[in-house]
């Protein structure tokens, strides 16, 4: 589970890390070649507003791990000793939106594969873009159920 | 009886400390359940759709700017012209305190950012000068709340697209308000430092060949400021390519003119930035699908009906609705509360013939100054951490300069023209 | 008693057109003459998302029927580029006529049934011309101009075929940027350009490449399931109110012209010189996907048109 825990790591900050320099590089050939060369390049706003998605998602699921997702901590402070109880309940439902997150992504990706329909500019088949869903799910939920572990080991 | 229960999910949710965004689509996703008879799979559709959207790309950026500056030295630059510029006032040194957030908040989306930074350089100097700790973290601290409010801004972006308004026009209704708060900033803190002979230690003449050099040493990050400005306004650029384009010029300086970012730092920067644009733009995902569940179920709509019994004229539904957003201010992330509140909001201020782009930039203000009200505001705590004080001291110490901010936001809430004038100068009248 | 029939339906834009009006024309008559029957419920101006997303919601059943436009329609069904093809059905005298063609009719509206879809009626959205900052009387004023597109294949190449390099902008960014001068035009219906863009753009070039259509879509599943008597009465709305919404539309265009006027636009048409030339340049996009759209079925409907 640790191997596994900083695989996962990698893949998260490697894949925000490549996507971010990939979209910095092509938004700046887009403007380069629109105001230098005047030809406008139509592919980089589609291809960087996918990779945007994907490192979206990456990035909300390391925000598990990190402990950094944007709550609301008024109660958590307030009563620390409820603390266990919280972190229980806040997993718990993380766990149950990742199933929902795969179950309705995956029947979107199932109605895209069937529809064959392609991005405008790209052609990337739509069902892949839409596949970012169950993976989303796919990932935080791997990392709620380590948080879930780790909240057990810890114990109250 | 719908909106009850569905408000009660959400504020539960919320209170529980489930994050902002599961929050919204949960509620959202329970909403369809509950009270329609629809197939639920298309939650999946505009959860991802919601980020399928160009503009959006420039907040990544924008952090990241935030990022290379106060990484590199761009910011410590452009604050250290800013104290030559006002530090022969009374006070002066405390004015730069305002000064400074408002040119580094005009870089950086985020008022975070802007406090750690303006108060990691400002909170030594004023010490040393001997301004009343309780008088220094009250102002530095609010101070940080212009980086929301000058414009570029990630929720300034997050509320036009919310509310389906030009970014560029709300961009440019920022300007007087910004300059209204600046100035009623400086006010504030000129009267107290003359009526209570604060900073007089740091009083010093005028000094033309310092400000000279200062500014010559700003003279790089500054011209970031008025390229992003300037390529935004002319049209060159759309917002998320003049994010990239500021990006670009401050890694070339930051990197081969003052060599203070090396490679290992850039992969920190990126990934980091990418992190807290993750967890922050997840929320408009999650929003989609509440939003979504609202639209379909014509909720404002029925609000709209009920309210407008209640809320005889356009004065009262601004009073509540200030009331409103400094209360969700205080206890919600202003991200998540554009988007609880702005497809309710925006339908019923039309009904009352407010200009959509005012009423963003109220929404952005007042969410704003929920950063700031105690016993939640987030930058009380980080005032807090960096200060070394506790968090009593620091919630009395903001409250004269949250009065400034209160009347400000009732000046700008009531005279729609300091909001609408710029835009409508720069672009024409809708 | 019957359970009543749920009819959720959607279109993208808001009903200040004839072809977005429609659907408040239907829920209407639904409301007051189908009561006990259908339950219907029109949504509209983005409530349920983009063309894309409300086709999409036909597919999976959330909605039971949507307007898919004339500019996404080929990328479900590259049949369906005979009206985005630049002076290929570009007149409501063609489309009104393939309407009546039921051979015709059916082969285009069914075409979407292995996608779970079917067309069930089309509503127009308008002639379209060219909307610009500055006047253009020549193929040649047009080549040095900077002219807006929308993100997609037809479009593009239509653009590219008339020597123009297209900034592609979301309808959004228009306005403002033919303000900045960003762009100096974009193609557009007379009656949007009287609509939206009259206040900056003082010229409209009546180049008649296209008429906008939204296509009425419903789920294949839902409509073959449909009990009979609803089925009548449902359609029987539909059509007779997407009847109504194409007359209106042609109204709307005949008046266009002179409101434009009005608003102090320059209405400009070509000379019929320059319109051959218009047309002799689109022929490179004819031949880039003559064999996508399928050259017998281009080949039977540019035949059937042919003196239209
Ligand atoms: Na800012
Ligand atoms: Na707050």
């Amino acid at each position: 589970m640790e191997k596994f825990s900083a695989f996962l790591d990698r893949i998260e900050r490697w894949g925000i890390f490549s996507c971010f320099t990939f979209i910095l590089t092509a938004l700046t050939l887009g403007i380069l070649t629109r105001y230098i060369f005047k030809r406008p390049l139509s592919w980089p706003d589609e291809l960087t507003t996918y990779l945007f998605i994907f490192m979206t998602f990456l990035g909300a699921s390391a925000s598990v791990k990190d402990n950094s997702e944007l709550k609301v901590n008024a109660l958590y402070e307030r009563f620390p000793e409820w603390g266990f109880g919280l972190d229980l309940l806040l997993h718990c439902v993380r766990l149950a939106v990742c199933i929902i997150f795969i179950v309705t992504g995956w029947n979107f990706v199932l109605v895209e594969y069937d529809m064959q329909t392609y991005s405008p500019i790209i052609r990337i088949p739509v069902y892949l873009i839409f596949s970012m869903l169950p993976f989303l799910g796919l990932i935080m939920g791997i990392r709620t159920i380590e948080c879930l572990m780790k909240l057990f080991r810890k114990g109250r | 009886m719908e909106i009850l229960v569905i408000l009660l999910i959400l504020l539960g949710l919320l209170f529980l400390r489930m994050p902002i965004y599961i929050s919204l689509f949960l509620t959202g996703f329970l909403g369809l359940l509950i009270f329609t008879d629809l197939e639920l799979s298309f939650v999946a559709q505009t959860f991802v759709k919601k980020l399928e959207n160009f503009s959006l790309l420039a907040i990544p950026f924008f952090i990241l700017l935030g990022g290379i500056m106060v990484h590199g030295e761009s910011a410590d630059r452009l604050i250290r012209f800013a104290m030559k510029l006002v530090s022969w006032l009374p006070g002066g040194l405390a004015i730069t305190s305002v000064i400074s957030s408002a040119v580094f908040g005009a870089l950086s989306g985020s008022s975070i950012s802007t406090v750690v930074t303006i108060g990691g350089v400002m909170f030594p100097h004023l010490d040393r000068c001997q301004y009343p700790k309780k008088f220094s973290i009250g102002l530095v601290t609010s101070s940080a709340i212009l980086g929301i409010i000058v414009p570029p801004s990630i929720i300034m972006i997050i509320c036009a697209l919310t509310a389906g308004q030009s970014v560029v026009r709300l961009f440019a209704a920022g300007y007087l308000p910004s300059l209204l708060i600046v100035i009623a900033l400086c006010l504030y803190t000129y009267v107290v430092s003359v009526q209570k002979g604060l900073g007089k230690s740091a009083m010093e003449r005028f000094d033309p060949k310092g400000l000279f050099k200062t500014g010559w040493h700003a003279f790089l990050p500054g011209l970031i400021v008025v390229v992003l400005f300037a390529g935004i306004y002319s049209g060159a650029f759309t917002i998320t390519e003049a994010s990239v384009v500021s990006c670009v010029m401050a890694l070339i300086i930051e990197v081969c003119i003052y060599r203070t970012i090396k490679i290992k730092d850039f992969y920190r920067l990126i990934v980091s930035s990418g992190l807290i644009s993750g967890a922050l733009v997840i929320t408009v995902s999650g929003a989609g699908v509440l939003s979504e569940y609202i639209t379909i179920q014509g909720i404002p709509e029925r609000i709209l009906d009920f309210s407008i019994q209640y809320i005889p004229n356009m004065v009262v539904f601004m009073i509540f609705t200030n009331l409103l957003l400094l209360l969700v201010g205080t206890f919600i992330d202003p991200i998540g509360a554009i988007m609880i509140l702005v497809p309710i909001l925006m339908p019923i201020s039309a009904q009352f013939g407010i200009d959509p782009i005012h009423m963003c930039l109220v929404i952005t203000v007042a969410l704003g100054i929920g950063y700031i009200t105690p016993p939640l505001g987030i930058l009380l705590y980080t005032a807090s951490a960096i200060t070394q004080k506790d968090f009593v001291f620091v919630a009395r110490a903001i409250i004269p300069t949250l009065m400034v901010y209160i009347v400000a936001l009732f000046v700008i809430t009531f005279i729609p023209w300091l909001s609408t004038a710029v835009p409508n100068l720069l672009f024409g009248q809708v | 008693q019957a359970k009543s029939v749920s009819f959720k339906f959607a279109h993208f834009i808001p009903p200040n057109e004839p072809g977005a009006q429609v659907g408040v024309w239907i829920e209407k008559d639904l409301k007051e003459n189908a009561k006990g029957v259908v339950k219907c419920k029109y949504f509209h101006s983005k409530q349920m998302g983009s063309t894309i997303e409300i086709v999409k919601k036909v597919r999976m059943g959330t909605l039971q029927a949507g307007f898919l436009t004339g500019n996404y329609a080929p990328d479900l069904d590259s049949k369906f580029g005979i009206g985005t093809l630049a002076y290929c059905m570009n007149s409501y005298e063609k489309w009104n006529s393939l309407l009546k063609n039921d051979a015709l009719r059916e082969e285009l509206f069914s075409s979407l049934v292995p996608k779970g879809l079917r067309v069930v009626d089309v509503a127009y959205f308008g002639i379209y011309g060219l909307v610009s900052t500055k006047p253009i009387h020549t193929l040649a004023d047009l080549k040095s101009m900077k002219m807006r597109t929308t993100q997609a294949r037809y479009p593009v190449a239509f653009w590219k075929a008339l020597g123009v390099n297209p900034v592609p902008l979301s309808w959004g960014d228009v306005f403002p940027a033919l303000k900045q001068g960003v762009v100096d035009g974009t193609d557009q219906t007379l009656n949007v350009a009287r609509l939206r863009l009259a206040d900056v753009c003082k010229n409209f070039t009546e180049t008649n490449h296209m008429v906008g259509l939204f296509f009425l879509v419903v789920n294949e599943k839902w409509y073959q399931k449909l009990d009979p008597k609803a089925r009548d009465i449902i359609f029987g709305s539909i059509h007779r109110n997407f009847e109504k919404a194409r007359a209106a539309s042609m109204k709307l265009t005949q008046e266009a012209p002179a409101a434009l006027k009005a608003k102090g636009v320059d209405v400009i048409q070509l000379s019929p010189e320059e319109m051959d030339k218009f047309k002799q340049a689109e022929m490179t996009v004819w031949k880039e996907f003559e064999s996508e759209i399928g050259k017998a079925w281009l080949d039977k409907v540019v035949s059937f048109t042919s003196g239209m």
